[in-house]
């Protein structure tokens, strides 16, 4: 497997007295489609433009492809970077943008940009000024696949797509990993995320709090019982069940969430008159929701 | 409405501020440079005389009043001040009303309660209220010295009318085109047309009534501290409503962000000075350096067509033979003299264009589109130094073409001054330029947000203390702070060597450090 894509070491970043992120310790593995899970607020940006060294991290290391990220001349010719919001010069055309961009990374394979510009529909003979959020972000899709880098560093980047480019982009970074390059996938489109990701981050003020493969957080022991009584049932209270850990009552009946042996519910259920009962594994939102 | 009117408001009132006390300090700067100059009644009346010169007739109107501080400073700067505040009022009328939209803020605001005739009329108000500040401070700073209430009260108004009749016609502009850039542009060929249109009916007698086509030509007609032609006024009013009249007429015919002249669909991709970030800042730049060029060049000819005729009516002047020998002049270097003079004022302007140039560079972060360039393979410091040698190289062509304008401006009026002097001239201000390039470099490191404001603050008032510090006795060390009271009078003396070489020094010791505090910090945004 060989160095890791990426790897941070307590990296911390503060603007004046808030601390954006603090500590982060984290390697992606070549190869990997990495999603990095917060809501708005959490570090997620700040983790990206710290590693592309837009901005100077407060303390801690970072290393892509095993370089260190300070060394820009070094360690920029692995990557890429799509920004949630796309700004680019109004006055060039989408393939003058291109051109441009392109001249400076070096190793563009002309035919794959062809390819890219075909697939996501772009219309690059456009001045950008034309351009709606959702362009501006094919260009930058474009430009950071165009040069086929080890690490695609890509912080929510289809938030301005429609569904059909959304599942184009899944494809690209599917296809991208399957060349073995790594794709860091910051975003708070939980489906986009279950579709795509083998692992996942999720951070929360500026920590870490959980790092799993998506199998592994929905095989963490937890079960969410979906209950309906009968009408004459009265809900009891089932937070102080053991192993209860959230119980929401809905339309139909209650939500219990339960980790590790469900037994103690099972034998509270027993007492009532149950109509139905259905349980399943919580989808990666419901895991979301649970670390906030 | 009110919501509109408070957000414009404070999108504007820092420009406000410099402007009216930019405008304040200019007409006490003239004041008393008046009144040290023609000291005596004498002296004053023979300034009438320089309306049988055509070169100053065209440049700065006829003559009137001008035995009053009040009518010299309307006659000698009132072209001036109207352009200043011609220019602001075409930069703030077209940001907000069209770079908002161009931005899609406006979106925002047009999404809620407000119809957008409201806020272009919002718009509109914000600008007149900056001009009814800018004139007031300009009455308050010529009524102390001219002692003329009525006088001072017209001039204060002209000033408001011709910067309100420029946001009129930028409202118009605002509405045919797409782009905040185009919309200036027009505006500001409205103002250059204006200008040459007052030139045209200055240059005879028998022209004058064409001053009437031209705003700029009402001041003429409105003689504040002279005739006090109050009706004047009128016109400014009519034609600015009508032109208002127009811009919401045509904006109630086109949708939020389109424009009434478009030139969408595809575009010929020209693959020019794409291939490195240098030659790519050379291409983000060009267009503005060409504008700056034709503009300087344009004052230079003039001043240049002007300095013999200039220097003959002072030579012929006691008390300014008095200034001279003061000054170590003879009465053979009065020409060249004003050469010197002149070349510092168009070195001041080009430091203005040095602080705009990195101020330009700050931009291109603070709209994060720098992002795109330095998550590439490239430097910060390949990047910014490649915008240092531009601006080196575009500070070099302003100061040779200014050069160059000044002598053939003189040539054609057989000013007997050489090229080589007229270069020499411009180029004495250099370390001038440089200085405060530096200290725009340096603030784009320490405070990015302020790239601009401190260089240019630093540029005004200095040119201001190297003026009045002597004027007002003021202590040599407080005058001495200002870099132009160190330059030698080029081509009458020799550079100021040492003083130009520290000045070097120092320009580079601050840009080297707004290039190591640059690589040190965050990129931030606007």
């Amino acid at each position: 497997m060989g160095e890791p894509a990426i790897r941070t070491k307590g990296l911390t970043k503060h603007f004046g007295d808030v601390v954006a992120l603090d500590g982060l310790t984290l390697e992606v593995q070549q190869g990997e489609i990495f999603g990095f899970l917060g809501p708005n607020g959490a570090g997620k940006s700040t983790t990206i433009r710290l590693l592309l060294s837009l901005i100077r991290p407060t303390a801690g290391e970072a290393w892509l492809m095993g370089i260190p990220i300070a060394d820009v001349k070094q360690a920029h010719p692995h990557v890429t970077y799509v920004p949630g919001d796309v700004a680019l010069w109004p006055q060039l055309t989408g393939t003058e943008t291109l051109d441009l961009l392109g001249n400076i990374s070096g190793n563009v394979d002309a035919a794959f940009r062809e390819e890219l510009v075909e697939r996501l529909q772009l219309d690059p003979s456009k001045r950008v000024r034309s351009y709606s959020k959702g362009n501006r972000q094919k260009i930058a899709l474009v430009a950071a696949f165009m040069t086929r880098p080890d690490v695609l560093l890509l912080d929510e980047p289809t938030a301005g797509l429609d569904p059909l480019m959304e599942e184009i982009f899944q494809s690209l970074a599917r296809e991208a990993t399957a060349r073995g390059q790594t794709v860091f996938l910051s975003s708070h489109i939980l489906d986009e995320v279950e579709d795509l990701c083998s692992k996942v981050a999720i951070l929360r003020e500026g920590h870490l709090v959980e790092v799993a493969t998506l199998d592994q957080l929905q095989e963490l022991d937890t079960t969410i019982f979906d209950i309906q009584l009968e009408s004459e049932g009265v809900l009891p209270s089932f937070d102080d069940v053991d192993g209860v850990i959230s119980a929401d009552a809905n339309a139909d009946g209650v939500r219990v969430t339960v980790k590790g042996s469900p037994a103690p519910l099972l034998q509270v259920l027993s007492t009532l008159p149950v109509r139905q009962l259905r349980t399943h594994t919580p989808s990666l939102e419901e895991i979301f929701l649970s670390y906030y | 409405m009110s919501a509109v009117l408070r957000l414009y408001a404070r999108l504007t009132r820092r420009g406000v501020l410099l402007l009216a006390l930019g405008i304040a300090a200019y007409v006490l700067v003239e004041a008393i440079s008046y009144v040290q100059t023609y000291p005596d009644e004498a002296s004053r009346l023979r300034l009438a005389e320089f309306g049988d010169q055509p070169a100053v007739r065209m440049l700065q109107g006829i003559p009137h009043a001008v035995e009053t501080v009040g009518g010299f400073v309307a006659w000698d700067g009132g072209w001036f001040m109207q352009s200043i505040i011609g220019v602001w009022a075409v930069l703030t009328t077209s940001r907000l009303l069209r770079g908002e939209e161009e931005s899609g803020r406006a979106e925002l605001v047009g999404a809620g309660p407000v119809p957008a005739s409201q806020v272009t009329n919002a718009g509109l108000l914000i600008v007149l209220a900056g001009c009814v500040a800018t004139g007031l401070a300009a009455f308050a700073a010529v009524v102390i010295p001219s002692g003329d209430a009525i006088g001072a009260a017209l001039f204060g108004m002209a000033l408001i009318g011709f910067g309100a009749m420029m946001a009129a016609a930028t409202a118009v502009a605002s509405q045919l085109v797409a782009t905040r850039r185009h919309a200036a542009g027009l505006g500001a060929a409205f103002l250059g047309v204006a200008f040459v249109l007052r030139m045209i009916a200055n240059s005879a007698d028998d022209r004058l009534w064409v001053g009437w086509l031209s705003p700029f030509g009402w001041m003429d007609q409105l003689r504040p501290f002279g005739d006090n032609n109050v009706g004047v006024l009128a016109v400014y009013v009519v034609v600015s409503a009508a032109l208002v009249g127009i811009a919401i007429a045509l904006q109630a015919r086109r949708d939020l962000g389109a424009a009434l002249i478009t030139r969408e669909g595809d575009v010929r991709a020209r693959p020019l000075l794409l291939k490195t970030p240098i030659r790519f800042a050379w291409r983000l730049t060009w267009g503005v350096l060409l504008a700056w060029a034709v503009g300087t060049a344009f004052y230079s000819f003039f001043m240049g067509s002007l300095m013999k005729a200039m220097g003959e009516v002072l030579a012929d002047d006691p008390a300014y033979e008095q200034y001279m020998d003061l000054l170590g002049l003879t009465r053979e270097d009065v020409t060249i003299g004003m050469v010197a003079f002149m070349s510092v004022i168009v070195g001041l302007v080009i430091s203005l264009y040095a602080a705009w140039r990195i101020g330009a560079v700050r931009a291109e972060e603070s709209a994060e589109r720098a992002e795109h360039l330095l998550t590439r393979p490239l430097t910060r410091e390949r990047w910014l130094g490649g915008h240092l040698v531009l601006a080196l190289l575009s500070v070099v062509l302003l100061v040779v073409v200014n050069g160059l304008a000044t002598w053939i401006g003189g040539a054609i009026t057989d000013a007997g001054v050489s090229a080589a002097d007229a270069v020499a001239a411009v180029a004495n201000g250099l370390p001038v330029i440089l200085l405060f390039g530096g200290l725009a470099v340096a603030m784009f490191g320490l405070a990015p947000r302020l790239t601009i404001a401190v260089p240019v603050g630093g540029v005004v008032v200095s040119y201001i203390l190297s003026f009045i510090g002597p004027a007002l006795d003021f202590p040599g060390w407080l005058t001495g702070i200002s870099p132009f009271y160190h330059l030698a009078l080029v081509p009458v003396d020799d550079y100021a060597l040492t003083q130009g070489l520290v000045m070097m020094g120092v320009a580079f010791a601050t840009t080297a450090l707004g290039v190591v505090a640059f690589h040190r910090r965050d990129l931030v945004g606007a």
